[in-house]
């Protein structure tokens, strides 16, 4: 069999692309599920963090610690095949969405303490000689200011969530990856996966460029 | 030398044999950590017969069918059935076990039958036979939803968990696997005439050698007594598992 007729088989293709379309709106919603629930969270923990009573302070730093040392893999399997035991039954959706969520909250706190930690104190200083509230001088001061320098590193842990969800093929979820494993078992011929490589880095591309950009274009505000 | 360790490893045998390690009774691992089982013997017989050595590596099911066309492995087994599908893309040398699919369920459920899962979430094996005889029945069985596996013990500890209502997977493995765990039960057998044999790339010469070496193994009444060893029973003498078919051709 040639390279081309193995890799990339035209009636392999033809006959597999619903199965892989069908496996990336499941890998898409699933990343974007999990990416608007991780950024709501991480900026709570991140506040909490920061501005919390300092009990509340320490359970968000044990939050982000553990959930960054965490493997994915491992978490996700525990949430999925573990939790059942002791009463709480997640589907596989929910089970990825759980843990990927979980993970990026971590990661995105991180980002976002680091971009509010980085505003200089003068800025709060004159928001309260300016005799602002705490939720303005958040929202109108500081906010606006800590999410341009956190906007690249955000995009870049979005890449790193959607990627993530092939993970969830382990639990019996048909994304984009199980969808092409599935296909590529069906037909014999690796074909599928080869499309899914080539889904993925589709979807991924425009957002590596965009981080290139943004960075760019933020060093150059700063001047 | 740098370069052998980079590229070898897997090519260190005379054959590489890809086998879905954890495939009961075909080819798991022991409580000592070795590779044993059915097809394993198999292999080894067939690799000695031919003055060759045999190394095995652990390849999941779905990974299988790359792996041959790749040259990744020479052979590859795993109860692994001929189909008209994979002979466009792989060869195989004349079958030794005739099978069909099972359904499996917990013990305490009520279901007899296929027709009790009407609205119920059945596991397969991903891009496995039981995966292609369900998905082709779905709509006639009102089944659910299906759900993918990874192989047999994650599909087991997910209808422990309830999130599946039954298995569907070839009845050998099962029979074997349920065999001291009665919390499982097997409630309907379902025919499918398929047979299981070794899979190569395709126009890979090893097949008719192979295929030869098969042929006098059931001569010899090796492959029945293999039956014997890992079933407890005979095989029957109308089974491929007794026929031998020199100048094995797959239709």
């Amino acid at each position: 069999m040639s390279f081309v007729e193995t890799f990339f088989n035209w009636d392999v293709f033809v006959s597999s692309f619903p199965l892989l379309l069908s496996g990336l709106r499941i890998t898409l919603l699933l990343g974007v599920v999990s990416i608007i629930a991780g950024l709501v969270s991480g900026l709570f923990i991140a506040l909490i963090r920061i501005y919390g009573a300092r009990p509340l302070g320490i359970v968000a730093k044990v939050y982000t610690d553990i959930f960054r040392s965490i493997p994915i893999l491992v978490l996700l399997i525990v949430v999925y095949y573990a939790l059942p035991f002791v009463g709480l039954r997640l589907s596989p959706f929910m089970s990825a969405a759980v843990a990927l969520t979980l993970v990026s909250g971590a990661y995105t706190a991180e980002i976002f303490r680091a971009g509010i930690e980085a505003i200089p104190s003068g800025q709060f200083e004159a928001s309260q000689a300016l005799g602002l509230g705490y939720r303005h001088m958040m929202v109108d001061v500081i906010l606006p200011q800590a999410v341009r320098i956190v906007i690249p590193p955000l995009t870049n842990n979005c890449i790193n969530v959607i990627k993530d969800t092939a993970l969830a093929s382990v639990v019996a979820m048909p994304d984009l990856l199980k969808q092409a494993t599935q296909a590529q078992a069906l037909e014999a011929n690796p074909t599928p996966l080869i499309v899914a490589a080539l889904m993925y880095v589709a979807i991924l591309w425009p957002l590596v460029i965009l981080v290139g950009r943004l960075e760019k274009s933020f060093r150059r505000g700063d001047r | 030398m740098l370069l052998a360790a980079i590229s070898g490893g897997a090519h260190a045998a005379d054959l590489t044999v890809g086998a879905n390690i954890g495939n009961v009774p075909w080819e798991f691992q022991n409580a000592e950590g070795q590779f044993v089982g059915f097809e394993l013997d198999l292999v080894s017989e067939v690799g000695s017969r031919l003055n060759k050595s045999v190394e095995i590596v652990n390849i999941p099911f779905n990974g299988l069918f790359s792996a041959v066309q790749s040259g990744r492995v020479d052979i590859a087994v795993s109860s692994i059935s001929i189909t008209e599908k994979r002979l466009a893309s792989v060869a195989f040398a004349q079958p030794y076990y005739d099978s069909a699919q099972s359904l499996t369920v917990v013990n305490g459920n009520s279901a007899t039958g296929l027709l009790d899962m009407r609205d119920k979430v059945i596991g397969v094996d991903t891009g496995s036979t039981g995966d292609i005889w369900t998905t082709a029945n779905r709509t006639k069985y009102g089944f659910a939803d299906i759900r993918r596996f990874e192989g047999l013990a994650l599909a087991m500890l997910d209808m422990q968990t309830g999130r599946i209502d039954g298995y569907i997977s070839d009845i050998p493995a099962l029979e074997y696997f349920i065999k001291d765990k009665p919390y499982f039960k097997i409630i309907q057998r379902i025919e499918t005439g398929e047979n299981y044999s070794m899979m190569f790339a395709r126009k890979n010469p090893l097949v008719q050698e192979v295929d030869k070496v098969i042929s006098e193994l059931k001569r010899e009444g090796y492959i029945a007594e293999l039956h014997e060893k890992w079933f407890g029973t005979v095989p029957a003498e109308s089974s491929s598992t007794v026929i031998v078919i020199d100048g094995y051709e797959p239709q």
